[in-house]
């Protein structure tokens, strides 16, 4: 009833939409932790259940968004750069015979995907790698999140598309010629 | 008929699902810290001139600002009692709200325009004065100022 694709992307989407609060809320406690960053912890703080911490000063707020935003968006880069490793590396429809070979006498072949699981999992990642991207864009543009990890994020992000299309491309000639 | 009703709806919840999913740690990650501390300006600073009044005094308690005096004639005014200060960066309406109709609490200096409404532009001030009739020569008064 509901399209095989549909579902695929919303299981993908679990882990990596996990992952980015988990690391978030991980990050700022962390920085807060060391840093000695004084919070206040308001139950309730935002949509009734979840709660907020509020910083008593601009200077604790501003390093720890900063450091938990970098902690996030390199979640969110390492989630993409696995599915693009795997992508070019490990992908059923181009893997080389050699590599095949040595993970099947390792008992690893499992770990090769097909290209149906490899997509969706890319998609997911992308959106999210882009999603980070902007909201890092907005948080530099007021002020909060500072213009070199944005700037540096931007780069990795645009990069790491730029690869992801060359697989699909790579794949499509396959395709073709098939 | 039914079946692709049935159809509409759960594509429709199955892409909502995933809209949520996708936008849930954008939106963690916006709120989930802030600097503490951030109240809302006040409406209004109101400065008390009492104490160049003999035998009057002042209480406050929430809201509600109470005047305690001892009048010497029947009909007697106090000019600038307070002065009003409308802090903020756009003018605004204040109103005195009182329920004593022998004493009346005005805006300005001139006992021929009692006005208990007055705007006040940014950053500006104005004063407030009583005017009481009563017969009797101890009063109080309880008065609320409230902003649009």
């Amino acid at each position: 009833m509901i399209p095989k694709s549909l579902i695929k992307l919303i299981d993908e989407a679990i882990v990596p939409a996990l992952v980015l609060i988990i690391v978030k809320m991980a990050a700022i406690l962390i920085v807060s932790y060391f840093l000695k960053l004084d919070f206040e912890v308001n139950i309730n703080g935002f949509t009734q259940f979840l709660p907020r911490l509020s910083f008593l000063s601009v200077h604790d707020y501003l390093l720890a968004e900063n450091y938990s935003n970098l902690a996030m968006y390199t979640a969110a880069a390492l989630g993409t750069l696995y599915i693009i490793i795997k992508a070019h590396f490990l992908h059923q429809s181009h893997v080389s015979p050699k590599v095949q070979q040595k993970l099947a006498s390792l008992n690893f072949e499992n770990i090769i995907s097909s290209s149906f699981h490899l997509y969706h999992q890319a998609f997911i990642w992308l959106i999210f790698l882009w999603l980070t991207t902007a909201f890092l864009i907005t948080s530099t543009l007021i002020k909060v999140t500072y213009t070199p990890i944005t700037i540096i994020a931007l780069i990795i992000t645009i990069n790491f598309t730029w690869i992801f299309a060359t697989d699909v491309q790579k794949e499509i000639e396959i395709n073709k010629y098939n | 008929m039914k079946k692709y009703l049935v159809k509409i709806v759960t594509n429709t919840l199955a892409v909502f699902l995933l809209l949520v999913l996708i936008a849930a740690p954008i939106y963690f990650a916006k709120n989930f810290a802030q600097v503490a501390g951030i109240k809302s300006q006040s409406n209004y600073l109101l400065v008390s001139q009492i104490d160049k009044f003999p035998g009057m005094t002042l209480s406050q308690s929430g809201q509600n600002y109470t005047i305690n005096f001892t009048k010497q004639a029947t009909s007697q005014a106090y000019l600038a009692i307070f002065i009003i200060n409308n802090p903020t960066n756009n003018a605004k309406t204040y109103t005195i709200v009182t329920n004593n109709a022998k004493n009346t609490l005005f805006f300005g200096e001139d006992l021929n325009n009692l006005q208990n409404k007055i705007n006040i532009p940014a950053q500006s001030s104005a004063p407030i004065s009583l005017l009481s009739q009563s017969p009797q020569n101890s009063q109080s008064v309880t008065f609320q100022i409230q902003a649009d």
